[in-house]
């Protein structure tokens, strides 16, 4: 096997491990699998063509920003009111906004895709040992290090964060002693909208076009990894999306020709077979409402 | 005996307060000889018999389920393949696999062919439903959105026997008004009578209390396993009935998108009632079908407007606001006779 397919798989795994994080962190929170996530990442993409001619900085900071006030205006307007009904309904809710975000990037945008114009720089390659690794490989692999270690210290070391970690074990009760729920469900939002700026910046830098319907795929990728790697467990959920990008990845190289074209089958196959065999997924968290 | 009459009293009051009145609008419909509007009410019914489809499960069982779409692309193409004549047969799939040859030496007529692909859709849900319905929650959503998945890879891949993203083509187009009007009088009758007998009873009773339901002797795999198979199969009515309607399809035509649509009808009229299912297939049909008719000529003093992708946007607004307005749903779940019997000052009899 050409070792090759490992290194673009960990950079695809990597990629996919933060698109999961995002929603797996508000799924902890509140119990709300956010289908709106994917149009997060898409309206990040629009940023990034607005953007395009700005420094790097400016063009980083300024879809950061998009990215949360959307995501905030999400949880104030869609998801506040809807917090204490049924998970199927708080589903349904995120479904339509997601509709309504995407048909709204349709109308904004026109019904074609628009051309993004490639990051020359992030296309320069290198090679190790014979391995041909790009920079956009690498930069993902750093970025989701540095995310994967800023989440960590973030959710244990300062106040808000140890809140969040509280209201993941228990909502009730962490409002009980005196934990603000808006304040750490807000939070929440900022994080998975800053998450999901930084996914829109990596997984755009590889793009030709952005299109209204660029996040339909991403949000299938992170609820799946979300749920195999283990419902309301940080570490679980990074677990279900990196899988998820290396077995894809691995199966598009391995599986003999004629059957390429299934690999999505076998994938998903394979996540059935998971859930079969750990229903709570890889790491199921302690007293995590399903 | 006594039970047995009031739950036969309660089945037809159930089905009957549901039935007539679409069977009157639907009459009503028919003569006003309007090509366009019977077209968006044929459209409408066939919808309602997948709405309908799902409810039987997750309704019912109060387990989410993405899977039922899958069951409809199923039954729609496997009816296409036994009903479209056989002398079509060797042009459209040339590359047809050798064991599937036997499907070019028959056609069977329309009415046939949906029953059989029906009755093929539901041992497919048996076999996938075994080891399916074992799973709750999210887990249960992630599973059956996977098989769709599944289903959609291998419908658009397998070139030779669904001819993939070239569309289904030379389907016999023969899905009317009456039919998809005879098809939701049946399954109002048969969802009204599951729910309101011994075995969709217990399904029910797993729903409201898990541990309550074990602890009496009721096994909820079993309980669920009768429910999947028969939404599925009510699904496959649906898929079908709707492949004989549109004539040209292909696995986009029932995307996770229309999966949505179909779970978003149920929960917009009230998830856990056959009357929320019913209402929410009404309300947002009759939406959507205003929406489109303002952008495609205007009504009255609103004009014409002209953008792609609005009709869509309003509709998903207004799905939102009426969420936030009744997060359980325009019906908030109750059955029709609840309401009837209120007045009758016979408090939550038929309520489920």
């Amino acid at each position: 096997m050409n070792p090759q397919y490992i290194v673009d798989a960990i950079g695809t795994g990597a990629l996919y491990s933060l698109m999961t994080l995002g929603l797996a962190l508000v799924f902890s929170v509140m119990g709300l699998m956010n289908f709106a996530y994917g149009q997060l990442v898409m309206i990040g993409g629009f940023s990034i063509i607005l953007l395009r001619s700005q420094p790097w900085w400016l063009l980083i900071l300024g879809t950061i920003l998009v990215v949360v006030f959307f995501s905030l205006l999400m949880e104030r307007l869609a998801f506040r009111p809807v917090r204490n009904a049924t998970a199927m309904t708080m589903l349904v809710t995120s479904f339509a906004l997601a509709q309504f975000l995407q048909q709204l990037a349709r109308v904004a945008f026109g019904a074609n895709p628009k051309p993004l114009e490639q990051f020359s720089e992030l296309s320069v390659q290198y090679e190790f040992a014979g391995l041909i690794v790009s920079r956009q490989i690498i930069l993902t692999l750093v970025t989701t290090i540095l995310v994967l270690i800023g989440l960590a210290l973030l959710l244990r070391k300062t106040n808000i964060g140890i809140q969040l970690r509280a209201s993941t074990e228990d909502v009730g009760m962490a409002a009980l002693v005196g934990i603000k729920s808006n304040r750490v469900i807000a939070a929440a939002f900022v994080i998975s909208g800053t998450i999901a700026a930084i996914v829109a910046i990596l997984f755009f830098a590889t793009r030709t076009n952005v299109s209204w319907s660029s996040g339909d795929s991403i949000v299938l990728i992170a609820f799946v990894g979300a749920v195999i790697g283990g419902l309301g467990s940080m570490v679980g959920a990074a677990l279900g999306g990196f899988l998820m990008g290396f077995v894809y990845t691995m199966l598009n190289a391995l599986l003999p020709m004629e059957l390429r074209v299934f690999a999505d089958a076998f994938l998903y196959t394979l996540v059935i077979m998971v859930l079969l065999i750990r229903p709570g997924g890889l790491i199921a968290a302690k007293g995590v409402r399903v | 005996m006594k039970s047995s009459v009031s739950t036969w009293s309660r089945w037809a009051w159930l089905a009957g307060l549901l039935a007539v009145p679409i069977i009157i609008v639907t009459f009503l419909i028919s003569l006003t000889n309007d090509v366009s509007l019977i077209q968006r009410c044929t459209t409408a019914l066939i919808l309602m018999v997948m709405v309908i489809g799902l409810h039987v499960f997750s309704g019912n069982s109060g387990v989410v389920s993405f899977g039922s779409v899958a069951f409809a692309m199923i039954a729609a193409f496997t009816s296409a393949l036994i009903t479209i004549p056989a002398e079509k047969k060797p042009s459209l799939f040339p590359d047809m696999p050798n064991f599937l040859n036997w499907l070019w030496s028959f056609t069977v007529p329309v009415p046939l062919g949906i029953l059989i692909s029906v009755a093929f859709t539901a041992v497919i849900a048996l076999l996938v439903g075994i080891p399916l319905v074992r799973l709750s929650g999210l887990a249960a959503g992630i599973g059956t959105l996977a098989f769709l998945v599944v289903v959609q890879v291998i419908v658009t891949k397998w070139k030779a026997v669904t001819r993939g993203e070239s569309t289904m083509v030379g389907v016999p187009k023969e899905t009317t008004l009456w039919w998809a009007l005879g098809a939701v009088v049946l399954v109002i009758a048969i969802a009204a009578l599951y729910q309101v007998t011994r075995r969709g009873r217990r399904l029910i009773a797993t729903r409201e209390d898990d541990k309550a339901a074990m602890s009496i002797g009721i096994s909820i795999p079993i309980e669920r396993l009768w429910g999947w198979v028969a939404s599925c199969s009510i699904a496959g009515l649906g898929g079908a009935l709707y492949g004989h309607y549109i004539a040209t399809f292909s696995a986009q035509t029932f995307s996770i998108a229309l999966t949505f649509f179909i779970i978003a009808m149920l929960v917009i009229g009230g998830l856990g009632s056959l009357t929320g299912a019913v209402v929410g297939v009404i309300v947002v049909q009759v939406l959507a079908e205003l929406l489109r008719t303002v952008e495609t000529q205007g009504i009255g003093p609103v004009p014409q407007i002209d953008a792609p992708g609005l009709t869509e946007m309003v509709l998903a607004l207004i799905l939102l606001l009426v969420l936030i307005a009744r997060p359980a749903g325009i019906t908030g779940g109750r059955e029709i006779t609840s309401w009837v019997r209120r007045r009758k000052g016979n408090v939550a009899q038929g309520a489920t």
